[in-house]
């Protein structure tokens, strides 16, 4: 379905070529379809970068992204937002602010389409839309024209979850989407993510950086480490594995890049 | 005061401020729905005039010479905005150039009438204006009014109408957050020159009236057209309110008239002309305030409650 191949890719901001910054180095990464994939890694292990290239916010300096055996390396981030359902870390970024909970709806129903001259607001979607929010359980339903600015951060990051799965995308996208959201509503969020994909049977990239969470969801975990995969476990492998494996994982492979340089 | 000069005061306040409402609602567009504070708008206010002064003085029916004048702020506003999307320039930068190119570009086009490399200046001496097509009354201010006032609904029609619209629910996506609006697949660059083109064209067509009232066209008349612009439609908001979008363009309107009456007031009361731009300066100071001014307020009130409980 997704196929990352010897993605490599350098940030280079000031110039100077000892400032040169591998973000990923030649990652290779074949997603099937329906899988439940969660990537985990420290800051700067790329697992950001990967997200972005893959929604097209980077063009990868070498490699391709192949998408159901399309290659869209080239395609822009609005060109491809078609196939991919996005939700952000922060709850601001998914949402636009100052338009109505109706509104942000109606334009994410329209993510595949072209857009036109024809009224934004369709009747027929109305009750699609309050029977859509009933499932998350907020009390949206009832807030249809209130404007998005006025919700908690978890109530905007669900109501972003439901736009981005609206119309079924081919590839969920989620990146670090309850790192800002405080244990109790990450939990309600990482549940409702759970009850969407499973019910929609979506294939889905969740980044996260709670190796609790990166353990419990999916049927696979990719391990991220300075721009290259350190682990990639599945299904039954996946079920046994435990936090302190991880840690251990982690430990070793700072090891041997701190070893050299005493 | 007496009531005279009241009644000169209302009427003055109301032949100016439609005219600029249209400037108002062109700078509500870019400023507000796109996040844009585009100085463009200085440019393509006088543009408007030129165009529409030079092309009546060159015989086009005065309703056609507004029209064009509508599509020359049309490509101003492309230009700006292809300055910002495409050449990546800063969005304040992006408008001073086009506002600077706009200056010579506007003093070729009022030559053009005159056959004159370049003015400064171009009249409508007795050529018909816009106002003159329906000329139901004697005095030449009500005439204006009531041709402005049509045009002014007509426009506020059309603008409801177009955010509505998919692509116009887009531009202002766009506009409050250009992440949301990728990731919901819109072109975003697109959407940034069209929006830009539509503001510009309005601030143009405000131009084309504002000379047609004034029967000439200079080329400093768009100076502090931004700061005229956003005081307005700050005014109209925290006086006539934003709650919806339509409700929000009314008020820009409500605004910019309420504008030209404080103005107008203070002229009425002795304050000297050349003085008119610091009043300017000041008044969208007081207005630019007013948010801060109400929270302040606010927080004091809550302060106060919470003690008394």
């Amino acid at each position: 379905m997704l196929v990352i191949k010897n993605v490599y890719k350098e940030f280079n901001l000031t110039g100077n070529l000892e400032d040169k910054k591998i973000a990923l180095n030649n990652v290779s990464l074949k997603i099937k379809k329906g899988d439940f994939v969660t990537i985990i890694g420290g800051n700067g292990s790329g697992k950001s970068t990967l997200m972005n290239i893959i929604c097209g916010v980077h063009r990868p300096d070498k490699g391709k992204i192949i998408l159901d055996g399309d290659d869209i390396t080239n395609l822009k981030e609005y060109q491809r937002a078609k196939y991919f359902g996005r939700v952000f870390q922060d709850p601001k970024q998914g949402t636009a602010a100052d338009m109505s909970i109706l509104e942000n709806l109606e334009i994410a129903t329209r993510r595949n389409k072209k857009i036109t001259f024809k009224w934004g607001f369709v009747k027929k979607h109305q009750t699609l839309f309050v029977e859509q929010l009933k499932e998350l359980n907020l009390g949206l339903e009832n807030r249809l024209n209130q404007k998005v600015g006025v919700l908690s951060g978890g109530q905007r990051q669900a109501l972003t979850l439901l736009m981005a799965t609206i119309n079924k995308p081919k590839l969920l996208l989620l990146d670090e989407h309850t790192a800002a959201l405080d244990p109790k509503t990450s939990k309600i969020v990482l549940d409702l993510t759970q009850k969407i994909i499973s019910e929609n049977n979506l294939t889905t990239i969740m980044i996260t950086h709670n190796m609790r969470d990166a353990i419990k969801y999916g049927n696979r975990l990719v391990m991220l480490h300075n721009g290259e995969i350190l682990l990639d476990v599945s299904n039954e492998e996946k079920q046994k594995l435990k936090v302190e494996d991880l840690l251990n994982k982690f430990d070793q492979a700072n090891e041997s890049i701190t070893i050299p340089l005493i | 005061m007496d009531l005279q000069a009241i009644i000169y005061v209302l009427i003055d306040s109301l032949a100016i401020g439609l005219p600029y409402s249209l400037l108002a609602l062109g700078i509500f567009i870019s400023y507000r729905t796109l996040d844009f504070a585009d100085l463009s708008a200085e440019g393509s206010f006088t543009l408007g005039g030129a165009v529409a002064v030079s092309t009546i003085v060159m015989g086009v029916n005065p309703l056609f010479a507004t029209i064009l004048s509508f599509i020359s702020g049309f490509l101003a506003g492309m230009f700006t905005g292809i300055l910002h999307t495409k050449l990546k320039i800063p969005k304040l930068l992006s408008g001073i150039i086009t506002m600077t190119g706009l200056y010579s570009i506007n003093m070729v086009i009022m030559g053009i009438a005159k056959n004159s490399p370049y003015s400064n200046v171009i009249y409508v001496e007795d050529n018909k204006t816009i106002f003159d097509f329906l000329n139901i009354f004697e005095k030449n201010y009500f005439n204006i009014i009531l041709v402005s006032l049509i045009i002014v609904i007509i426009v506020l029609f059309i603008i409801y109408w177009f955010f509505g619209t998919e692509i116009g629910m887009s531009i202002r996506a766009t506009g409050m957050n250009g992440n949301m609006a990728r990731a919901q697949g819109i072109n975003t660059t697109v959407m940034i020159i069209s929006g830009l083109a539509i503001s510009n064209a309005l601030i143009a067509t405000g131009g084309a009236l504002f000379s047609q009232a004034e029967l000439k066209a200079d080329i400093n008349m768009g100076i502090g057209a931004l700061v005229i612009g956003l005081s307005s439609i700050i005014i109209g908001e925290s006086v006539f309110g934003k709650r919806t979008f339509k409700n929000w363009i009314i008020s820009v309107v409500l605004g910019s008239i309420a504008y030209y009456l404080i103005i107008a007031i203070a002229i009425q009361l002795g304050f000297p002309h050349y003085l008119k731009k610091l009043l300017y300066a000041v008044l969208i100071t007081i207005v630019l305030a007013i948010p801060l001014i109400k929270k302040l307020k606010n927080r004091t009130k809550e302060e106060k409650e919470n003690v008394s409980n």
